[in-house]
Formats: C-alpha cells, structure tokens, sequence
C-alpha cells in the first residue's frame, strides 16, 4: 500500500534517537510537558514514539490501524516537542515533530481509517455549514451583518468559537475598540478557519477553506486583521501559504499584541481605579506562547494594571502545559482532555491566584468544564475581559 | 529456546495484569513496535508485550512469569539508544523501567547515590546541583539514565579517572532471587564500597547488557562542586600532538577530564536548524578531515579543571606549558570565540554547569544514521588507528567523518570513536560503510592489540576469548538456565 505522506517524512521518521527531550522542560527543572505520554506511560505516546509508530506503517511493521489512529489521536498538538526537538528538524524536510505527528494522522485518514462519530460530526458541519457546531450557516451572517463598515482599515477575524459559541473575547475586544474609538469591521462571510479539521488531520480539505476566507479578507482591503483565536491566527500564517497560492497582504496579528500596540500609542488607557487588589494566574495557550511566539502581549498588558498582580504557573511562557482542548482529544477522547485540564488547574490552585486568565476561546471553555467538574468556583477568564475592566471610560 | 507465546498469549497477558495492573501491561502491536527498533540499522522485532513495573518485586514476579513461559525479557532503563543495544527478542517482554524512577538516597556524608533505573541523568544531576554535589557526566543525553549508562562503562566527564562510577547494585536474577553487591550485599551496611572481602560480583553486571538479570538499583559516585572551575582549550595540528598531550595532563592528574575533538565534529556545533527553513552546515564538514586549513585546527582538546582558586590558577599555567611542549598552544578566549563559540556554550553547561547540553549533543543526528565506530588501545596503537581510520572512511567519500578521543584510567587506555551520519535512505552506503568497519575492527584488533568498546551484536567476539569465554558462558548457564535475559543483544 502506497504510503506517500510518510515517504515524504521518511528521513525524519527514522533518525530519532529516543532521548525523550520531547517529553520534558528544562533542566534543572525537567517538568514533564507531554499530555499523552504522561497519562498512558508507554514510549510509543511521546513525539518520539508517534514518530516511531509513523515509521512502523512506513516500513510495513504494522498495518494502518483504528488502535494506531487513537494512538496518534492522542496527541493534543501542544507543540512543545516540535519546539524543543531541534534533532529532527536538521532532517529534510526540516518539519517540527508535531507537524510529522500531523501527518502521520492525515495518513491514516487518507487510508480510510474511520474518525469517531463526534469527529464526523464536527466534518460534516464544517463542510456544510462552515463552522464545526452545527450552527446555521446564516446564524454567523447575521451576527456579522451589523458590523461591516467598508472604510475600516482594520478586520476582526472572529472566529467560529466566539461568533458562535461564546463571546468572551469577541464582547470585551469590540468594547475596547469603541472605547477606543478604532474603526473596524467583521467579516461578512467569515467560514471556519479549518483548525479543528487540521487536528483531526484533514490536511487537503482545508484548501477550500482558506482560498475562500483569502478572496474575501482581500476584497476588503483592508490593513490589518486581528485574531481572536490563536489557532485561527497560526492556521492563517503558517498553515495556508503550504496548501494555496492565495495570499493576504493585510497584516496578521492577535488581539493582545493589537490591544497592547494600542496601549504603547496611548491610544487604549487604563484607569486608576481603586479596585481591590487580586492577584491573577496566566495559562499561556500553546497556540498563542508556541505557534505564534507571543509571550508577552497579555503579560505586558495585565503591568498596566496596577491592581492586578500576576503570579506564573509552574509551567509558563514557552514551557507551558496543555489545558486540554487540544488536537481534537477534546472531541476524540473528553474523559482524557478532562484529566489532562485538571493537572493544570491543580498547578493553578498551587499558585494562590484567585482568577485563572488565559487568551485563547478554547482554554477558556475548556477550563470552565473541568473546574465545573472539580467543583471549583474561581473565575476562568480570557485576558480581555479583565483588561476592558480598567480600560478609561 | 522453545517460545509458548502463542498458545499463552492470554494467559501470561492476564498474569502480567495481575502483577503491574492493566494500565501499565501492553500487548498491542501499536504499542510493542514502537520499543522494537531504534535508529540503528538493527533489523527491528517487536516484543509481545510491554511491561512498566513500580518496584522490585514487580520485578521479581515478572521474571518469574518469564521463566515459566521461557519468554525472553529486555530490561530498559532509558531506552535512548542509537546502537540497537535495547532491541527486544520477537515476542517477549520488554521491561519498562521508567516508573521505577526514585532517588532514594543522596548520602553527601560518604558521597554516593542510591537511585532506581528509571532516574535520568537529567534528573539526578538537578538534584546533586541543589546540594552543591556533581556526578559523571555522559557524552549521551540528558534522558539517559545512570543506572543503564554506567553499566555501560561510557564516556564522559570522570572517563579520565574511573572506567565506571557504579559502586554497589541491586539485582533481581532470572529466577527473581534479589541480590545486592559491594557492600550492600552486608545486611547492615550502605552502599558505600565497592570493593569488600570477596570477588568483585558487581563488574559482573556491568557490560552485561541485562543478559544475567534486572538491576533495579545502582549506587552511584559523586563528587562535591569544587570551589573554582576551569574549561581550557588547545590547539594541534595533529593527533599524536593531541595524544601526547592528553596522557600528560591527565597522568600528571591536572586534567580532570579531557576530550580530543576532530575539526569535523567540533563544527558540527554551529548547524543550524529551524523548523521549515534550510538547513545551515559550515562548509568544513564537507572538506577532506586531513588537509591543512590554518583557521580550523585538526584537533581542539577540551581540559576541565576544578579545585581550590590557587591551584587552578598554577594548573592552567602547567597545561599551557605542556601544550607548547606537545606542539600545541592554548587558545585565548577571543580565539575560542571566534573558532568555537557555539561549541564553547555547549561545554560549559557540560563541564561548568555539570549538566548534559542535549539538543547541543543530539542535533547532529538530524544530519543522518549514526554509524559509530568505537575501540580501545594503547595509545601508540590508537594514533595509528586514526590514521587508518581517516584514510579508510575518506575513501569511502563519506562527509563529515567526527571523532572524539579521550584518556581512560589516567591514560593506561585510550578511547576512539569515529563516526559519521548517512542518509537512512541509502541502504548501499550503509551495507559499504557496515563491511569498512567490519575490516577496521579486524585491523584494530589483529595489527593494533585494540580491543571493541561495547559488544557488537555478534557472538564471535566472545568465542575468541578462550577460558574467560568459557567461565562467563557457566555463569550465565547457572544465572539464566533458560537464557531469558536479554538473548537478542547476542553476547553469549
């Protein structure tokens, strides 16, 4: 059976060594950073071992399998082994290692190994109704209808999760912007961005996606296109320019480096309100700290609060863990995405903080869930929403 | 040896349950690949199944299942491994031993370690730093373990002085019977002496490749952090200059440790790499390894120092000294930077910060499968090697062609590994490149008196030495009657 995707990566399937730097942080705290080898123990669950798996179907050692799918599906796309592995990237074609694991997943999909039912479900209404909730195709439409000025120079891109879902970083960024008095518009015909379909490793059926969403941000002309959600953000600038010849000139950004752009200007001004002092934890999402590289927009933002005191996790910045939400383990797998949000809210109880804050729709939503499911009650909210607090009237 | 695996499969599947619980037992062909090859070009072969156990007498029950059903168990500490040493036997169980991953005792007092085989060096040494406390460094990665590394007897930063740093282990043998050597073995006592009364029990595990049982513990040397800190660089413009200077500085007992390095694997340092973008290679490492170039030396030698200020400060005088009379010079810092700035930041974690640089250490190998070459030898044997090996490989047309030497046991031995990366794609380089070495091992051994560093996969090494051959092969027949430790590594 011909095995093209993994052709492509056979160089870099078969040089890793087994050193396990995928698995774990710096020294000399060497904090444990990967979600599925930390919960099933066996070697095959690291980046390593997916490689090594990838390798197997390669050379035909094993078959394309559902248990290999489940295996691969594990991985929830932290990133921090594609960040840390350098090994594998000296190989041609020089991909991360969780880029490989990616496509190790859309192999198997291509062999037409079966995804689950919730998984199917999510295609299905991405194809149909272009965001992966089921919601009307209209639905969005009209949500984006009322904010549609021509002349702005500046987009929005919303995103299914906070057009759709929950507002919670749509509400406090478009606040902010008025308070701000900065022109802006939303995108008419604004189709999911295709990440949930990448992590499931529907690699090819995301190019219609991103030609569309392409066409229509150009029409606009506009200069500048802000991300709400850091996947949307990564797919849009690292993921698009392999799959289509489309391209935006428009600048991309996300909405924290924007918002603190704006606060550098004196543009955006913080009050000195006399609101108790709380002291706040920051979950870097790993979308934001390792795909895009931002670790300090929020971090930069919440200074300008004097209020607001900021204590770190253990694991942070480009060393911080999972919530839960990703690669699709969320959908293909909740009870392992919930155990895997519950050791990080334990880490942030051991902070003292009494709000968990993260910028990222999806860590948000997700952290609800599981300190719902632990009985906490502390506030998880995304950065905006406590920065629109002490933004000047 | 008869394998009952498959009319067993579940019943040694449950009874393996009933010992480590479901969770940590796999029999899943998804699973056991994945532990049945490595980046060597070892052919691969999945175990049945794999078992991660907690303590030691997990450990004894499982053997015991082992030698009911005569499955063929391989033990992994770390399992970080680019020579096929950890490569399963098809069918049996390969023991996981990375939950068994505890500290149990860092005795400053008689400055040693108890740890389980599942520590990593990575792990020990954050530990041994928070007390002011340092262990042997390896030229392997931070993921490694000390336990399966130093029963090895590798490479690195106490090389020079002491072939290993194990003291005493705890063995759980094929019939799980447990035993402890050195005086451990003494009810009462640590494992602070490895040498007691009676014949040395714990070199009989070492290089052993887990053929003769499990250690599930090991007592490690360490050494207190001394006051000052040197990290000195020579230049020579060739390898017996090189030689000569090693075994002086470390006879003399100045060095603490010293390396040779090769221009070839001292450039390897500045590859750069980034995810998506081409690969950065400095141009050296595609040069012939021997021809003259003033701007890179042939050789650098690493000298680590360390002890009190005032004897630091005469000892690098000494080494410049003995430098210049081996045709060498001691670089300055201007000139370490220019020459070996990345290389130089890698070394000082290594022999400053004593913690392994990883990425630093394991980046090369994107470069292509490792094919290293390894042997032991007097040192005037070991210059001739050099040559030979060089001119071998080099007609060969392999790029880039790395080496790195040291003293061992103050210079009595020294070691040499050369090595190169081939594209894993290229089976006819690799099968050329598998054959070279063959004939250089026999011209090593036969015209040189070198011996190989590690076993070879290959039961014809040992099958020439004679009575020593015979006693081991009688040990091991009394130990594991029904070979189930580790057979596929093929020592006996």
């Amino acid at each position: 059976m011909m095995r093209e995707k993994l052709k492509d990566i056979e160089r870099q399937l078969a040089l890793c060594i087994k050193c396990k730097k995928c698995t774990y942080g710096d020294w000399p705290d060497n904090l444990p950073m990967c979600p599925p080898y930390n919960k099933f123990g066996f070697y095959t669950y690291c980046g390593g071992g997916m490689l090594y798996l990838g390798r197997a179907i390669l050379l035909n050692l094993i078959e394309p399998s559902p248990e290999a799918l489940e295996v691969i599906s594990k991985c929830t796309m932290c990133g921090f082994c594609g960040e840390i592995c350098e090994l594998v990237k000296v190989t041609p074609p020089h991909l991360p290692v969780h880029e490989l694991i990616n496509i190790i997943k859309a192999e198997l999909i291509e062999q037409g190994i079966d995804i689950s039912k919730r998984g199917k479900a999510v295609f299905d209404s991405i194809k149909k109704e272009k965001n992966p909730f089921g919601v009307s195709y209209d639905k969005r439409l009209k949500a984006h209808e009322t904010f549609l000025n021509p002349k702005a120079k500046v987009m929005i891109f919303s995103g299914c999760f906070n057009t759709l879902k929950r507002k919670n970083t749509l509400d406090p960024t478009l606040r902010i912007l008025e308070k701000a008095q900065v022109d802006f518009r939303l995108l008419g015909d604004e189709w999911c961005c295709g990440a949930p379909l990448l992590d499931m490793g529907y690699r090819k059926e995301i190019a219609e996606l991103a030609e569309h969403n392409i066409k229509e941000i150009v029409n606009t002309r506009v200069e500048k296109v802000v991300f709400l959600c850091p996947h949307c953000l990564s797919i849009f600038s690292s993921f698009y320019p392999q799959i289509t010849t489309a391209k935006i000139s428009a600048e991309l950004t996300y909405v924290t480096q924007f918002i603190l752009d704006l606060a550098r200007k004196n543009i955006v001004k913080f009050s000195n309100s006399s609101k108790p002092h709380k002291k706040v934890a920051f979950h870097d999402p790993c979308y934001l700290a390792r795909y895009i590289g931002d670790v300090q927009s929020v971090r930069e933002l919440l200074k300008c609060i004097p209020s607001v005191e900021l204590v770190e996790m253990k694991r942070n910045r480009n060393e911080t863990y999972c919530c839960g939400a990703g690669g699709g383990v969320k959908i293909s797998d909740p009870d392992y995405a919930e155990w895997i949000g519950k050791e990080r809210l334990k880490e942030f109880i051991d902070t003292g903080a009494s709000e968990l804050i993260t910028s990222c729709p999806h860590c948000v939503e997700h952290f609800w869930d599981v300190s719902g499911e632990m009985g906490f009650d502390f506030p998880v909210r995304d950065s905006l929403e406590i920065i629109l607090e002490y933004i000047s009237k | 040896m008869e394998n009952n695996r498959s009319v067993n499969e579940g019943e040694i599947y449950r009874a393996l349950c009933s010992i480590v619980g479901q969770l940590n037992v796999s029999s899943s062909s998804v699973v056991t690949i994945t532990y049945g090859f490595d980046a060597s070009p070892t052919s691969p072969s999945e175990p049945g199944f794999v078992v991660l156990p907690h303590d030691v007498i997990q450990v004894k029950h499982i053997l015991e299942v082992a030698n009911r059903y005569r499955l063929p168990i391989t033990p992994l500490s770390g399992g970080v491994n680019v020579g096929g040493t950890a490569i399963p036997t098809q069918g049996g169980i390969v023991l996981d031993l990375k939950w068994m991953n505890k500290i149990l005792e860092v005795n400053t007092d008689a400055a040693y370690v108890v740890i389980e085989p599942g520590v990593t060096y990575d792990e020990l040494t954050a530990e041994l730093a928070k007390r002011g406390f340092r262990c042997h460094i390896p030229t392997s990665p931070g993921g490694s373990t000390p336990v399966g590394n130093q029963l090895m007897r590798p490479s690195g930063s106490l090389a020079n002085r002491h072939i290993d740093s194990i003291i005493g282990l705890e063995v759980v043998l094929p019939n799980g019977n447990i035993i402890r050597t050195g005086s451990g073995a003494f009810p009462f006592s640590g494992f602070f002496l490895r040498y007691g009364p009676f014949p040395d029990l714990t070199g009989l595990f070492c290089c052993a490749h887990g053929t003769l049982g499990v250690v599930t513990k090991a007592s490690i040397r360490i050494y207190p952090v001394n006051e000052d800190i040197r990290l000195s660089i020579a230049s020579f413009d060739s390898f017996s200059s090189s030689i000569n200077f090693v075994k002086e500085v470390c006879r003399r007992n100045i060095a603490e440790h010293s390396i040779i390095w090769n221009r070839h694997l001292y450039k390897t340092y500045e590859i750069k790499s980034s995810a998506g973008k081409q690969l950065e290679v400095p141009a050296v490492l595609y040069e012939d390894p021997r021809e003259s170039n003033p701007d890179v030396p042939y050789n650098v030698v690493t000298i680590h120092m360390s002890g009190f200020k005032e004897d630091m400060e005469t000892h690098e005088r000494v080494v410049g000294n003995i430098a210049t009379q081996c045709s060498g010079r001691l670089l300055s810092k201007n000139e370490c930077e220019t020459l070996l700035l990345p290389a130089i930041r890698s070394w000082e974690k290594f022999y400053i910060q004593y913690h392994i640089p990883t990425m630093d250490q394991v980046k090369k190998y994107g470069l292509g499968r490792y094919v290293p070459w390894i042997v032991m030898g007097e040192p005037k044997d070991i210059i001739e090697i050099e040559k030979e090996s060089i001119e071998s490989m080099n007609e060969l047309g392999i790029r880039p062609i790395c080496y790195y030497s040291m003293p061992f046991d103050y210079g009595r031995a020294i070691f040499f590994r050369i090595f190169s990366y081939i594209d894993p794609r290229e089976k006819e380089t690799l099968n050329r490149v598998g054959k070279l070495y063959q004939d250089m091992y026999d011209s090593a051994t036969r015209k040189y008196g070198a011996i190989p560093f590690r076993h070879r996969r290959d039961p014809r090494w040992l099958n020439r030495l004679g009575g020593y051959q015979l006693l081991l092969r009688s040990i091991k027949e009394i130990v594991d009657p029904n070979n189930i430790m580790n057979p596929g590594v093929g020592i006996f």
